[in-house]
């Protein structure tokens, strides 16, 4: 009891403090403050014990405390921890009020539950802690380029030229300036506001919706190392013009916006040179726009200071002119270049200078076209016309347009913009929402796999072999159309492209479909082969978390480092990695046919296990592809090496076995594991774990887990069944 | 820390044997004086265990049955191991809540969540940040409180120690509020935490009002099966008379308590107790 002459407030912080000073009456002074909550919980949860008792109680030995401890837990108690474990939510006062009804948990209500679709997801979410699934130390690039709006996320403001806001007062600044109705006046009818206000969407050929659409900046691509510098020339981050817009390549005849040729190819007058000049050229690849502003002419030493008299950077430097008194930078009518110095006329064409020394002011700017891309949630938004080319190979080369074709002219985005994922800049930390969606769908198919599994009742391992999985609309568009384009974490379809579900983008359901013969549960999704991103990493995973036998270092230790032995490459028989590696190195070509740090299938058509050409190429000391280079021994640096030139790395060092295995992939290692039992235990003791919150004692090891084992194998491996089994002995009921 | 820690669990443990013999659960043995190596008690009744026919037609309710006979299992096929041999450590080990648990526990029992005005970092708004006015901090601070995230953090860490304890308050105090609150604004038929109590009833005017509350939200927070008589109410009724009768204070400047600040106070509590916070 709370001594009457205690000063106390009534600051809600206080509630506890006041409870626990309540129950220090009988505590030692200067006890640690968890042992006033202790005392707290002996008070409240032995009834009627006086507070003496519970102090004594925790001075007891340990007999005495089992002694109080061995008990059952009280059946609403129960319930509320039947309700935690198996559907992550604390049981409502109806439930318990029905418990106390029945005087105790009834199968029932535990069938309920683990029927309950919660458990499903409850289930499937304990499988995170043995799979891990995170990517976030992949980048992720959908479609290979990133796409800013200036260091700003595109698909900020998205709907801004679609919206019409109601407010009272026509704002003077901000989005409401551009969107509120009571802006469009009949003094003011290009207001970019009226453009809602007269038409049902945005409608390009109205003036205000021209207005509106000046407003807001444009998206480029963010480009590779020096960002978009290669393109068009500049500081790196140079973009279009925000303010001038491009018509389509082709206008037709009805359209009177712009000025066109017979054929229907656009053209305008050059402020510059007053001639006809054109907005793509006949490859329909857009031009620069010819004027001072966006190809400005620049200026050149007259003699170079590199090396034999070369132009370099430090040479070139931009037109100047006086105006009112101060010197303004850039080309204009009235710009010149400074003594000792000679003009360069832009070219403003898609060409390639000589040296590119100039690229800091060899400036060519193109204006902004309206699209609607993948990831803009059907608005029009505003594409830098290089960007916003559909073609999915260069018409310079042929070659399929990538990130690394970026510095070519005529590649765009693609087609619907898939290309490019939107994202803050090169050198953002957040993600965007298409940059979520992609990670979150990524991270979770694993879960769905295993959900489903438990879900419909299916032998528990068919989580760890099925080809059965689940797809949502970023994830049909990242592999449908994307993955050709990955950078960062490379994917291959999880089947024949055509054959997936076409699911819409903004569709973030999941929709099951069968994966390729090559798949096997979630010890193939791109969540489980990037997570765990090599051979070895795979299989040491799946042996810990699902064989409970991890890698253990000898107890002997390694040899010295200078031992001859060291030299020996094989980790499968080099001295002290053998002993790990003798069990890692043939576990792990299950996986082989799965290209590390990667999703990508290496299937055996491809790539077979020996490439005479790789080989050849690195023996005579060709320059390999990047295909060699990446998936080949093409280093062969000793006789040692050059005996496996030409081999594909997951077959390096390998017996005719391993490379059966190799062929059969990670779904024969899990029916290798059931086959022995070694799996069943396992799985049966790491939910033991979890539902009981301690392993196995030695006892239970030898009396309870072959019981269980046997209830889950005569249950055909119901995960449910377990589950059910495990809640429902003894030991759960229990608390110590 | 860690023994202080073992101590609490230990209790915790012993809150669940030791509550078994109040009248509250007449089902269960008196465990006490159970010998350590006997097969567990079956936790349902047998069948044969009359119900009344208000069971019976009660949605939720369940006639128990044997749940070995009913899933297939042997009843004892999975038997106690021997205490003596196992450091008395044969049943479950008590544990903390997880984030998740804890985030629904608190939805669940107070019927919001810990929300408060935060900054949120986003790429969705062009200053790369908005202030979100109810931000829900406990995934905000979920990594902190030990929640994995499978790249930094592989393993969920149920530590109950001080960042778990200190943040706990913080969310008890801060739900509680917002629950009570929203709780009085409430239709009588509805309200969550003031079940059988009007918002002026003290314990001086209707002092078995306050006692059946008591009991329901002990039920509500902690699924403790309790008699609004049962002494363990006694230190919730002490808080509550202190909280609800406080005087008005000038510095700080406060206002007397009134019976909303005291089921606020009996709020926090529950919420702080292990009890709610362990299972």
């Amino acid at each position: 009891m709370i001594p009457p002459n205690v000063p106390m407030t009534l600051e809600e912080g206080d509630a506890m403090t006041m409870r626990r000073r309540s129950n220090t009456a009988a505590r030692p002074q200067g006890a640690p403050h968890l042992l006033a909550a202790l005392l707290a919980l002996a008070t409240t949860a032995c009834v009627g014990a006086p507070v003496e008792e519970a102090a004594r109680a925790t001075q007891a030995d340990n007999t005495a405390a089992t002694q109080c401890a061995a008990a059952d837990a009280e059946p609403t108690r129960l319930y509320r921890q039947l309700s935690l474990d198996l559907r992550g939510t604390a049981a409502t006062v109806d439930e318990l009020e029905a418990v106390r009804r029945a005087g105790a948990v009834t199968p029932a209500m535990v069938d309920a539950m683990l029927n309950s679709e919660a458990f499903v997801e409850e289930s499937a979410r304990w499988h995170a802690d043995l799979l891990w699934p995170n990517l976030d130390g992949f980048l992720i690039q959908m479609g290979g380029l990133r796409m800013t709006r200036g260091g700003v996320n595109p698909e900020v403001n998205l709907d801004l030229l679609d919206t019409r806001t109601e407010e009272a007062a026509c704002p003077a600044s901000g989005n409401g300036a551009l969107t509120a109705a009571s802006c469009c006046t009949a003094s003011n009818p290009t207001h970019p506001a009226c453009c809602l206000t007269r038409n049902t969407a945005y409608n390009a050929t109205d003036p205000a919706c021209v207005a509106k659409s000046r407003a807001l900046g444009a998206a480029f691509t963010i480009g590779q190392g020096l960002g978009d510098r290669a393109l068009r020339g500049g500081s790196g981050a140079t973009g279009c013009d925000d303010a001038l817009e491009y018509p389509p390549p082709h206008v037709d005849a009805s359209d009177t916006t712009w000025l066109r040729e017979a054929d229907g190819r656009p053209y305008y007058l050059s402020p510059r040179s007053r001639t006809r000049r054109y907005y793509y050229d006949r490859d329909d690849v857009p031009l620069p726009y010819d004027d001072w502003a966006h190809c400005p002419n620049y200026c050149r030493a007259l003699v170079g200071t590199g090396v034999g008299g070369a132009f370099v950077a430090a040479d070139y430097r931009a037109k100047e002119r006086v105006e009112a008194g101060r010197v303004v930078v850039g080309d204009h009518p009235a710009a010149a270049c400074p003594a000792g110095y000679t003009e360069v006329v832009n070219a403003c064409d898609n060409g390639l200078t000589g040296n590119n020394q100039d690229t800091a002011f060899r400036v060519r700017r193109e204006g902004f076209r309206l699209l609607r891309p993948y990831w803009s949630e059907g608005h029009w938004t505003k594409v830098c016309a290089y960007e916003a080319q559909e073609r999915t190979n260069s018409v310079y080369t042929g070659a399929m347009c990538t990130p690394a074709a970026r510095i070519d002219a005529s590649c765009g985005c693609g087609p619907n913009g898939v290309y490019c994922t939107p994202s803050q800049g090169r050198l953002s930390t957040l993600a965007t929402r298409a940059e979520r969606r992609i990670r979150q769908a990524l991270n979770d198919e694993p879960l769905r796999i295993v959900a489903s599994v438990i879900a419909r009742d299916e032998d528990y391992y068919n989580a760890y072999t099925t080809r059965r999985s689940f797809i949502t609309g970023p994830l049909s568009t990242l592999f449908r159309e994307q993955s050709t384009r990955m950078s960062g974490l490379a994917i291959t379809p999880p089947a024949n492209p055509a054959m997936l579900p076409r699911v819409p983008y903004e569709d973030e359901s999941w929709h099951e479909y069968v994966r390729g013969s090559e798949h096997a549960g979630v010890l193939t999704t791109a969540a489980f082969l990037g997570r765990f991103p090599t051979w070895r990493a795979r299989i040491d995973r799946f042996r810990t978390a699902l064989l409970c036998r991890p890698f253990e270092p000898p107890a002997t230790g390694l040899p010295a480092p200078d031992d001859a032995c060291n030299r020996e490459p094989n980790l499968a028989q080099r001295c002290g990695c053998q002993h790990c590696h003798s069990s890692i190195e043939p576990l792990s070509a299950y996986w082989g046919r799965w290209a590390e740090r990667s999703s990508v299938f290496l299937d055996p058509t491809n790539f077979p296990s020996f490439d005479p050409n790789c080989a050849q190429c690195a023996n005579t000391g060709q320059n390999c592809t990047a295909r060699c280079r990446s998936f080949y021994v093409t280093s062969v640096a000793d006789a040692d090496g050059s005996r496996y030139a030409g081999t594909l790395f997951s077959a390096l060092y390998r017996s005719r076995d391993e490379m059966s295995r190799m062929e059969q992939g990670p779904g024969a290692l899990v029916s290798q594991a059931v086959s022995t039992g070694e799996i069943q235990a396992c799985t049966t003791n790491t939910l033991w774990r979890r539902l009981v919150g301690r392993p196995m004692n030695d006892e239970e090891s030898r009396r309870v887990l072959p019981e269980l084992v046997r209830t889950f194998e005569a249950s055909q491996h119901n995960y449910r069944a377990l589950v059910r089994a495990i809640v429902t002995a003894p030991a759960y009921r229990r608390i110590d | 820390m860690r023994s202080h820690l073992a101590l609490i669990l230990t209790l915790i443990g012993a809150a669940a044997g030791c509550s078994d013999a109040t009248p509250a659960s007449p089902a269960a043995p008196p465990a006490a004086t159970a010998p350590p190596v006997t097969p567990p008690p079956v936790v349902a009744p047998p069948t044969t265990t009359p119900t009344t026919p208000r069971d019976n037609t009660t949605p939720g309710s369940a006639t128990p049955v044997d749940p070995g006979s009913a899933n297939g299992s042997t009843p004892g096929a999975t038997p106690l191991s021997d205490p003596a041999m196992n450091d008395g450590r044969i049943g479950r080990a008590a544990r903390r809540l997880n984030v998740r648990q804890l985030r629904a526990s608190l939805l669940n029992a107070v019927g919001v969540t810990w929300q408060q005005p935060r900054r949120i970092l986003s790429a969705d708004y062009a200053s790369g940040f908005y202030d979100d006015p109810n931000a829900d901090m406990l995934s905000l601070v979920a990594l902190t409180l030990g929640q994995p995230d499978y790249n930094a953090f592989t393993s969920e860490s149920i530590e109950p120690g001080a960042v778990f304890s200190k943040l706990v308050g913080d969310a008890a105090r801060k739900a509680c509020r917002d629950g009570v609150t929203l709780d009085v604004a409430r239709p009588v038929g509805e309200r969550i935490l003031l079940r059988t109590v009007g918002v002026a009833d003290t314990l001086a005017t209707r002092e078995v009002a306050v006692r059946d509350n008591l009991a329901y939200l002990v039920m509500r927070f902690w699924a403790r099966d309790v008699r609004p008589n049962d002494p363990v109410l006694d230190d919730l009724i002490e808080l509550f008379r202190v909280a609800s009768t406080a005087p008005a204070t000038a510095a700080p400047v406060a206002a007397a308590g009134t019976p909303v600040d005291g089921w606020r106070a009996v709020c926090v509590a529950l919420t702080t107790d292990p009890l709610f916070l362990t299972y």
